[in-house]
Order: C-alpha cells, then structure tokens, then sequence
C-alpha cells in the first residue's frame, strides 16, 4: 500500500549480499528522510559502495549477486518480482564516479531520459534543458553551446551533463557513488556547491571516500566497516562525538 | 654485452623487421600499379571483355564485382549486426554461446574455395539458383560473416561499460541502450570494419568460382528491369567479377592482349581495394569526429 506521508523516503532492513558465496553486506538496517544529504564513509571494500548500488537494483547486470532484505521506497518494495527495474531506475536517479555523458551533444544527453519517455513537444524540452541544466549549476557555462558535443567537456563539467541527465527525469531519490573523486578540486568544489543547493528538493545518498566532503555536504553520515553498519547519525556528531570506538578511530584518521 | 647496447640491438632488428615488411607491400603495389596502368583507359574500364581479339576491357566484371559486393554486404550486415549484438551485449556464458562462437571460428578459419564448392552444391545445384550473382552473394555471405560479426562484436566491446551503467541507471531497458547508447557510439569504428570487409569481399575469386560463374554475358545497361535476363540488375545471371576474370584469363585466356589486360584488370583490382582501405580509416575518423563534436 502506498503512503503518501510516509516519513522516510526508502527504509531498509536486515540488507544482506553476498557475491557467489562471499558475504559482503551482514546485515544493513538504515532508514532515509524525503529531503537533504545522506553520506556513506568506511575504508574501501566497507560495503558503502556495494549497499548503495543494491537501491537501484544495479546488482542485477551482474550474475552471481544475491540480495535479501526489505526495500521499502515510498510504498515499493524494490525486490518484489513485480517490481520492473527499468521503472524502479527512472524513479531513483544515479550518479557514477566517472563522468559518464552519452557520446551527443549535451543538449541531446539531458533530454535524453526524457525522449525515451515519448515526450517530444520542442519547447517542454529546451524548457527542461534550461531547469536541469540551471539545477546542475552548468547553465551558464554551456548555453551558447548547446549542440556541442558533451564529450568535448571538461570532466568536471561532464560529470554536472551526468548530474542534469538524471535531474531532468524528476527522480524521487538520487544516488551518488564516489561523484567528484575522479575530479579536480575545483570541479569537486562545483559539484559540492550543486548538491549543496538541491539539498531542500530532493533525497540524497552519497558515498564518498573524503570525510571532510561528508562533513561539508552531508545532514546525516553514516560509517560503515567490513559490510556492517557502525553508526549512522548527524553529520557533526559523527565526526565530533563519536559513539564508537571504531568510528572514532576511522573520522581522527587512526586507520583506512 | 650490457643491457642499453641490447636494447639497441633489439630496437634495430625490429625496425628492420617492420621495414621488410613495408618494403613487401610497397614493392608489390609497385610491380602491380606500373605493369598495369598504362594500359588503363576510359575504354579499357567500361567495354566488355573480347575472347579472341584485342581491345577488350573489363566494363561488366567490373560493374558486377560493385553489385556482387552490395548485395552480399545488404545480406551479411544484418546478420552480422544481430549476432554482433548477441554476442556482446546479451549472451551470457554457457553452452549455447561458446557453441556460436566456436562455429564462427570454425567458419572463418574455412578455406574460401571449401565455401565455394559448398555454394556450388547447395545453391547452383541442389536450390537450382545455377550460376548466379544469388548464389555469389549467398557464398561471399558464407565467407564475409564470420569477419564482419567479429569486426562488430570488437567495435561494441569497445563502448565502455559506463556507458551501459548510466543507459540502465537512466532507466533503459537493455534493448534501449543498445539501440540509443551502444550502437550510436559505435557506428564509426562498425562503418571502418564494414568498408574493411568489403575490401576483402571485393577481391575474392574462389568463393565465386563456382557460384557466381565465370562467364560475363553481354548486358544491356539501358535496362533495369531486374527480371530481364540481359539487365545488369537481374540477380539470376551469371557474373565473372574482376577477381574471376584475372583468374580465368591467366588460366585459359587466348586473347592477343592478354598480359595487358591481366595487367590492367590486376591495378584496377587493387586500386579499388586501396581506396576502400583509405577510405576506412577517412570515413571512421570523420563519423567520430562529427559525433563527438558537433
């Protein structure tokens, strides 16, 4: 059943994955609110990045992955058998760690989603275009070259094509696997600054390996270590009043 | 001996191996263009072939070479687009793919002459095709698969898999972002490999051997009515091409002027090949450089 005012936007239970007969998630509990930043943080091969990509169902294109648990994202059970995965993806929007715009023009990359969804009035499009574009912080640099190729970018600005694209199709949630580590610190910068300002529209988990990205960025800020979760809580309570030894360890630098 | 004066030494024997290798090519493109160019003319590449006297030319093999080539591409592509796309995007490991790929190796590493043979009792004789550019294009089909479905399969392997990640992070379906994502940003390196094969077809002569035949009736190029027998379009006659023909003359030609138009026949062959692969790279490069930046 679906309810409108529920609180959290996706709420997961006892999330488990195992990679053949590997367990590499032992158990996940974590729960996310209809607005602002989520940040994952651990040493790599923590889990973070492999739970994130578990929402979306990214787990699917590979063989061999199991997942259990309880999904709950407004209302869907993102497991169930009936729940089709290319509808699930349009309503969870994700960003990756390379920039990955489609080899057209950058206008054609951020109504790309929206083609394929049959929309196809002119100026519902460049209006989309514009919105997208202005959300992603990389209006003003590429207006007059609309029709250029995206790959003709700066990776920093490839990366906010990558981030419009997914803003244009209106998803509920956005996740954001390692964002800006392939990137310089100035575009890091503008895409922090981006996500800063979506903040209050939308839902957001990002993983990130920089802890003080999470501190910047994030409202909430979860730590997790060898596939469990340690400790989740705000942000600044994570990083200045830690309540686990192991958290603590990690956010001083003791180790990771 | 220490290790700079054997790097030295290796560096010098593979420069010299690499130039033995150029020097081949470049001298046998020579032998062939310098016998076999004077003897070009307008004349020479649109008349048809004399049996007994001087003067002929090679008009029809050459005509037909060009539709052999079409029609076997218009056969192959599709075929090997679709298990191009199979083969890299959709086929998961197991038994039924490894025996696709096995038979496309066995295929390919098939002598072209064992193809023609089997065109020859397949469609000449047992579909009753006769020899006919139908069956020459069934056979170069045979012979030009195996090579243009790998061709393909490369060119896609080549798209990163990020790109298959943001189609289905997007929300396509698999089918979606082979169609919208995948092939789009392949079809440079593809259109290289397709102008490649059609090199490679276009010089073959055993596979047609028995297929397309080794007769050039005389056309009437005001007809294009494929049904007639004597238009160039009909797909039932039988075709010599221009690989054939340099095969046939050399093998039982008694016409007065035969070295010369072996010769002439031998540098338009490889002209024409020549351009194809010039023109891969050329066509390739542009189509990436109009996709990457309009």
């Amino acid at each position: 059943m679906t309810d409108s005012k529920q609180k959290n936007i996706l709420e997961t239970r006892d999330v488990k994955l195992w990679y053949g007969q590997k367990e590499a998630l032992h158990g996940i509990n974590l729960n996310f609110p209809q607005k602002g930043i989520t940040a994952l943080i651990g040493p790599s091969g923590s889990g973070k990045s492999t739970y994130l990509r578990a929402i979306n169902r990214m787990h699917d294109l590979e063989e061999n992955i199991t997942v259990t648990g309880s999904f709950n994202f407004n209302g869907t059970d993102i497991y169930a058998p009936t729940t089709d995965t290319v509808d699930l993806r349009k309503r969870i929007g994700m960003v990756f760690q390379q920039p990955n715009p489609f080899p057209f023009s950058i206008y054609e990359n951020v109504i790309f989603g929206l083609k394929l969804a049959g929309i196809k009035d002119k100026s519902a499009l460049d209006e989309a275009v514009e919105k997208s574009l202005k959300q992603a912080s990389l209006w003003d640099e590429v207006k007059d070259d609309l029709h250029k190729s995206a790959l003709g970018l700066s990776g920093g600005q490839q990366q906010r094509v990558s981030l419009a694209r997914v803003l244009a199709t209106s998803p509920e949630l956005l996740l954001l696997d390692e964002p800006t580590s392939a990137l310089d610190p100035v575009s890091s910068h503008n895409i922090e600054e981006t996500l800063l300002n979506l903040r209050n529209d939308y839902a957001m988990i990002i993983v990130t390996h920089s802890m003080s990205q999470a501190s910047r960025i994030s409202d909430r800020t979860a730590f997790f270590l060898s596939g469990n979760l340690i400790e989740l809580d705000d942000t600044k309570h994570i990083f200045l009043n830690p309540q686990k030894q192991e958290t603590q360890d990690y956010v001083s630098g003791r180790f990771g | 001996m220490n290790a700079k004066t054997a790097d030295k030494i290796a560096t010098g024997v593979i420069y010299a191996i690499s130039g033995i290798v150029a020097l081949i090519l470049i001298s046998m493109l020579a032998f062939i263009l310098i016998r076999g160019v004077p003897h070009l003319s307008w004349h020479f590449l649109t008349s048809p072939a004399r049996a007994f006297e001087a003067g002929g030319g090679i008009g029809i093999q050459l005509f037909n070479s060009f539709y052999l080539l079409i029609l076997a591409m218009l056969i192959s592509f599709p075929i090997a687009l679709g298990a191009a796309i199979y083969l890299n995007e959709y086929a998961k490991k197991g038994r039924f793919t490894s025996i696709v790929r096995t038979a496309i190796e066995i295929l390919s590493s098939l002598p072209s002459v064992v193809v023609g043979l089997f065109g020859f009792l397949i469609f000449v004789v047992q579909f009753g095709f006769g020899f006919s550019i139908l069956s020459g294009a069934i056979a170069l089909t045979i012979f030009n698969l195996p090579l243009l479905t790998r061709s393909i399969e490369t060119s896609l392997a080549q798209i990163p898999n990020l790109q298959r990640e943001a189609g289905s992070a997007l929300g396509l379906s698999r089918w979606e972002t082979v169609i919208h994502v995948i092939l789009p940003a392949a079809v440079p390196s593809i259109v290289t490999g397709v102008v490649l094969s059609a090199g490679r077809v276009f010089g073959e002569a055993a596979a047609l051997i028995y297929t397309a035949g080794q007769s050039a009736p005389a056309l009437n190029f005001a007809d294009w009515n494929p049904f007639n027998i004597s238009s160039p379009l009909n797909p039932m006659r039988p075709a010599e091409t221009l690989a054939v023909h340099i095969w046939k003359i050399n093998s039982e030609g008694i016409m007065p002027d035969l070295n010369a138009v072996s010769a002439g026949a031998s540098a338009v062959l490889i002209i024409v090949v020549l351009l194809f692969n010039f023109s891969a790279r050329k066509i390739g490069a542009k189509l990436y450089k109009k996709l990457t930046s309009a």
